[in-house]
């Protein structure tokens, strides 16, 4: 017994010293001269400067796809998807709207949605170099709550060339570009005609919709912020639903609110099918409320327990 | 009591470290036992003679003479105490990781209905502007996306 409890301890502290040793050297990294948080803003604004053309796979919820992607500046892309089973999906976004349309005949288009991406200061480290897809390149590693992005970046451009997601320690998704050329991509406007676009709107127009002030959450986690209010079409109500959406770059939150619905799931907490968001639903007064996040169970909770 | 007890008896007798039963045999044996008493009243008089003698101080080194000869022993009394530390930091810990596993976000969720995929699918195409959004992956959920009857 004291052999054992004693060879315990010992494994126990020395894994503790390592995990730590790491941790606190690679915090302290840097990489040609930039720390961490430094190469995540680098990330931030090549996915809004650099243009390129690549090729590679995508895997997400036990399915994968190959995908061809058309990157241009100012955050425009064109993106094609398609699995082994010839299901396919192209989804873009042309400085004005995003859209997607598959081969089941769905599309949605979101417009007048503003510029593409909220400008974050994530806390990482650098997990170290190595050559991606015949660039060098950086590994670096973001985390927000739940919501955990090993990201591989190319070291020159800082152009995203491989992402692992995990959330709650799960892998829930996977990209990989296998080909990369850097050259002037020019992303065309959407040319998708939907009646059920959602479009951004001003509180006083959500205040229209719901017949009442919108309801926001008084408590979220540190660092996610309001990105965008929307109006969306639903099936049981011609006034429509509000959309609230929430990111902090890594986790990302949606609020969707109905006036007088009937239409909503049951209440309760589910977990998507793809595994890596919750969906929950609330009901105050005449509005309800169904929430879809990226977050751990009991920051849903908290906030949907906050809408005021 | 017959015969009479030996005088290591007697010492104990004498200062009453025997149980009640033989106490009373021997208090018994020496009412009646002459030689006994002389005996008793012998020890009881060198006992009272020690009581007079002056009490010795003792020597200042008299400590480190024992210690000299207890070598280890606050090892020991630590090795006693370190096991049962660590056996507690152990049990704390494993108390730790099944709390943990316990309360793992999201492990015992039902799977949401079917009429939340619409939710979800707005959610992903939403989120696809952030800049460390995987949109391919999210491109192949969207894929498998059906329009709502």
């Amino acid at each position: 017994m004291k052999r054992v409890c004693f060879l315990l301890g010992i494994a126990l502290g020395i894994t503790a010293l390592i995990v730590l040793g790491i941790r606190a050297s690679s915090a302290m990294q840097r990489v040609d001269g930039r720390s961490a948080a430094q190469w995540l803003a680098f990330v931030e604004e090549a996915g809004q400067t650099v243009s390129y053309h690549a090729v590679g796979k995508a895997w997400e919820n036990n399915k994968s796809a190959q995908f061809i992607l058309d990157q241009g500046r100012a955050g425009q892309y064109l993106l094609q998807t398609t699995d082994a089973q010839g299901k396919s999906c192209t989804m873009g976004y042309d400085g004005q709207r995003i859209w997607y349309a598959n081969k089941l005949h769905t599309s949605k288009m979101v417009a007048d949605t503003g510029p593409s991406a909220i400008l974050v200061h994530l806390a990482g480290r650098i997990a170290g170099t190595c050559r991606y897809a015949g660039r060098p390149a950086i590994r670096l590693v973001a985390q927000n709550g739940n919501t955990r992005k090993e990201i591989t970046a190319d070291r020159q451009t800082g152009v995203i060339l491989a992402m692992n997601t995990y959330f709650s320690r799960r892998r829930v998704s996977e990209m990989h570009v296998e080909q990369i050329a850097y050259r002037d991509v020019v992303v065309n406007p959407c040319s998708l005609h939907t009646d059920d676009a959602m479009t951004a709107i001003t509180p006083a127009q959500a205040r229209a919709v719901l017949g009442r002030n919108i309801l926001h959450p008084t408590w979220l986690p540190a660092g996610m912020t309001l990105a965008k209010m929307y109006h969306a079409p639903c099936c049981c109500d011609t006034r429509g639903m509000v959309v609230l959406r929430y990111s902090d770059g890594v986790s990302t939150l949606t609020l969707s609110e109905m006036r007088d619905c009937n239409c909503a799931m049951c209440a309760g907490c589910y977990q998507a099918n793809n595994g890596d968001a919750i969906v929950e639903t609330r009901t105050i007064g005449n509005i309800t409320v169904t929430a879809v996040g990226t977050l751990d169970v009991n920051a849903m909770r908290r906030i949907l327990g906050s809408l005021q | 009591m017959k015969q009479c007890p030996t005088i290591n008896k007697l010492a104990e007798y004498q200062t009453e470290a025997l149980a009640n039963r033989e106490q009373q045999a021997i208090h018994q044996h020496i009412t009646n036992c002459t030689v006994c008493q002389r005996e008793l009243q012998a020890l009881e008089s060198t006992v009272q003679l020690l009581a007079t003698l002056p009490v010795p101080a003792l020597p200042d080194n008299l400590w480190a003479g024992v210690a000299q000869h207890l070598p280890n022993n606050p090892r020991i009394a630590f090795r006693q105490r370190w096991w049962k530390a660590l056996a507690g930091a152990g049990v704390a810990a494993g108390i730790a990781i099944g709390l943990l596993v316990m309360h793992a976000p999201n492990a015992r969720l039902p799977i949401a209905p079917a009429s939340a995929s619409a939710y979800v699918a707005d959610h992903a195409l939403l989120s696809s502007q952030d800049t460390f959004a995987d949109r391919a992956s999210i491109g192949v959920m969207l894929a498998l996306q059906r329009s709502e009857p």
